[in-house]
């Protein structure tokens, strides 16, 4: 009987002891390496529209892997860390280490890093689109404007910078959402939710335009700023303001229609306006051909 | 007894991402490839463990520990909590070493089950005969008393935890692990290894 007990014992033991019993690092790491290859996605993309802005919001995303959608374009620039990038008449593409992007006309890209495990690009202007290549660990691919940063590890979705609300919204997978507080929030496939931040905090894009203006320079710049300033805050009072230096703006620019279009508005929603006068005489001697 | 299931999940559990506690079961389901990775890692040792104890040979382990953790990826939102993570991935892989050995039963009907090779690192080689004695005993086991001999006594599962993990009632589970440690015993009475060979205390007396 003891002896029965002690066979029993002792089976069990040799049984427990490999409760922690590894298998040769070899094995271990084909198993790892495999599993992570065969887990990698195809290709992704990533469409990421920066409309203007304005916003304390940070919405900091990773996603996760999708399918592919081509970018029209092939690259023709191989972007370097430092290189800058303004959209001519037609989209410009360029290759960031194996991703692919593509700058509207009108928008304006900084390549900040574009290096083999950090690819980090600035939409100073307008819009850019991306198509990245799946990421292995270790590897980012960030997106940032003056409100938003977007981490990109697969998936597709789209964020929104308007004034100063980011929309976040996840059409494929995954996203997990930072704002400017540091509170995170995770979405998934076909939600979406809006980021705001103070509105108080938008007067300095006004005050910044106009210097910009006074000085004559950086006058594309300046609009940017006077339209991320309207959407924020359309009701505001210096929106009167606002409107009326981002007509003189446009129609310095030589952007007639957009100037008509802004004198129109202005027009209408300020109509007693000291300055409306003026305006209506402008209208009446630059009318659309 | 074997590692408590709760330790596993606290050691591989949570991941700080940004100053924030997120778990590493939500930092995989929202895709970051660092925390897969992590998980992997983490998981890898413990799915290969499984897939040996359950029958399969070392290269056929490691595939499906692979293959575990392949589904694991694609399927992780139907992972309800962090702590049910080891139940769950166990429950995959006693569906994926059943399909391996199912579909490789013409190449053992064919070439023979083939001598054993040790499945484990070893610093003794006496662990080494240990292991294949173990190995051999569990696969004397009918599977459903093996897969709840091995959730107790090497995993560590509750009764209850094992009960839900398996999907059967918690007093069948108590019958199983009763009538698999009786037969593991006496497959050991009569298989165990010589005592030179594994040199160890617990042999043939």
């Amino acid at each position: 009987m003891s002896v029965d007990m002690d066979n029993h014992e002792a089976s069990l033991e040799a049984l427990r002891s490999l409760s922690k019993a590894r298998p040769p690092r070899s094995a271990e790491a084909r198993i790892v390496a495999g599993a992570l290859e065969r887990r990698r996605p195809a290709r992704v993309q990533l469409r990421l529209i920066l409309a203007g802005a304005g916003a304390l919001a940070v919405a900091a995303l990773v996603w996760v892997g999708i399918p592919t959608l081509q970018l029209p374009m092939e690259p023709i620039q191989v972007a370097a860390t430092g290189d800058s990038v303004q959209g001519g008449e037609a989209p410009t593409a360029l290759a960031v280490g194996p991703h692919q992007v593509l700058v509207d006309p009108g928008g304006r890209l900084h390549v900040e890093h574009a290096e083999p495990d950090l690819s980090e690009l600035r939409v100073e202007a307008g819009r850019a689109r991306f198509e990245v290549e799946p990421l292995v660990a270790g590897q980012r691919f960030k997106v940032r404007t003056d409100q938003v940063l977007v981490e990109v590890v697969g998936t597709r979705f789209s964020v929104e910078a308007a004034g100063s609300c980011s929309a976040v919204e996840v059409e494929e997978g995954r996203v997990r959402s930072t704002d400017g507080r540091g509170e995170q929030v995770f979405l998934g496939a076909g939600e979406s939710r809006r980021f705001c931040a103070d509105p108080g905090s938008e007067a300095g894009l006004l005050r910044e335009a106009l210097v910009l203006l006074s000085g004559g320079e950086e006058l594309e710049k300046a609009a940017g700023l006077l339209s991320r300033f309207r959407a924020s805050q359309p009701d505001a009072v210096l929106d009167e303001e606002a409107l009326y230096h981002l007509f003189l703006l446009r129609a310095r620019l030589g952007q007639a229609d957009e100037a008509r279009t802004l004198a129109g508005e202005f027009l209408d929603r300020y109509p007693g306006s000291d300055r409306a006068e003026r305006l209506g005489q402008w209208l009446g001697a630059n009318a659309a051909p | 007894m074997g590692v408590r299931p709760h330790s596993i999940e606290k050691d591989g559990a949570s991941a700080s991402t940004g100053g924030e506690h997120v778990t590493l079961l939500d930092a995989c389901k929202a895709g970051d490839p660092a925390a897969w990775e992590r998980l992997f890692r983490e998981r890898s040792a413990q799915l290969y463990r499984w897939s040996i104890l359950l029958g399969l040979q070392p290269a056929e382990a490691e595939d499906a520990a692979q293959e575990v953790l392949v589904i694991a990826s694609r399927r992780i939102e139907t992972c309800r909590a962090d702590e049910a993570l080891t139940s769950w991935l166990f429950q995959i892989t006693r569906r994926v070493v059943s399909n391996q050995r199912r579909s490789a039963w013409w190449k053992r009907a064919i070439l023979g089950e083939g001598p054993p090779e040790p499945a484990f690192e070893h610093e003794e080689s006496g662990d080494v005969a240990r292991e294949l004695a173990v190995r051999d005993c569990l696969s004397k086991l009918p599977r459903a008393q093996a897969e709840a001999l091995i959730l107790m006594e090497v995993e560590g599962f509750t009764r209850e935890e094992a009960a839900e993990t398996l999907g059967i009632p918690a007093g069948t589970v108590a019958s199983r692990v009763r009538l698999a440690k009786e037969a593991f015993r006496n497959n050991w009475t009569e298989e165990r290894p010589v005592p030179d060979e594994a040199g160890l205390s617990w042999g043939k007396r």
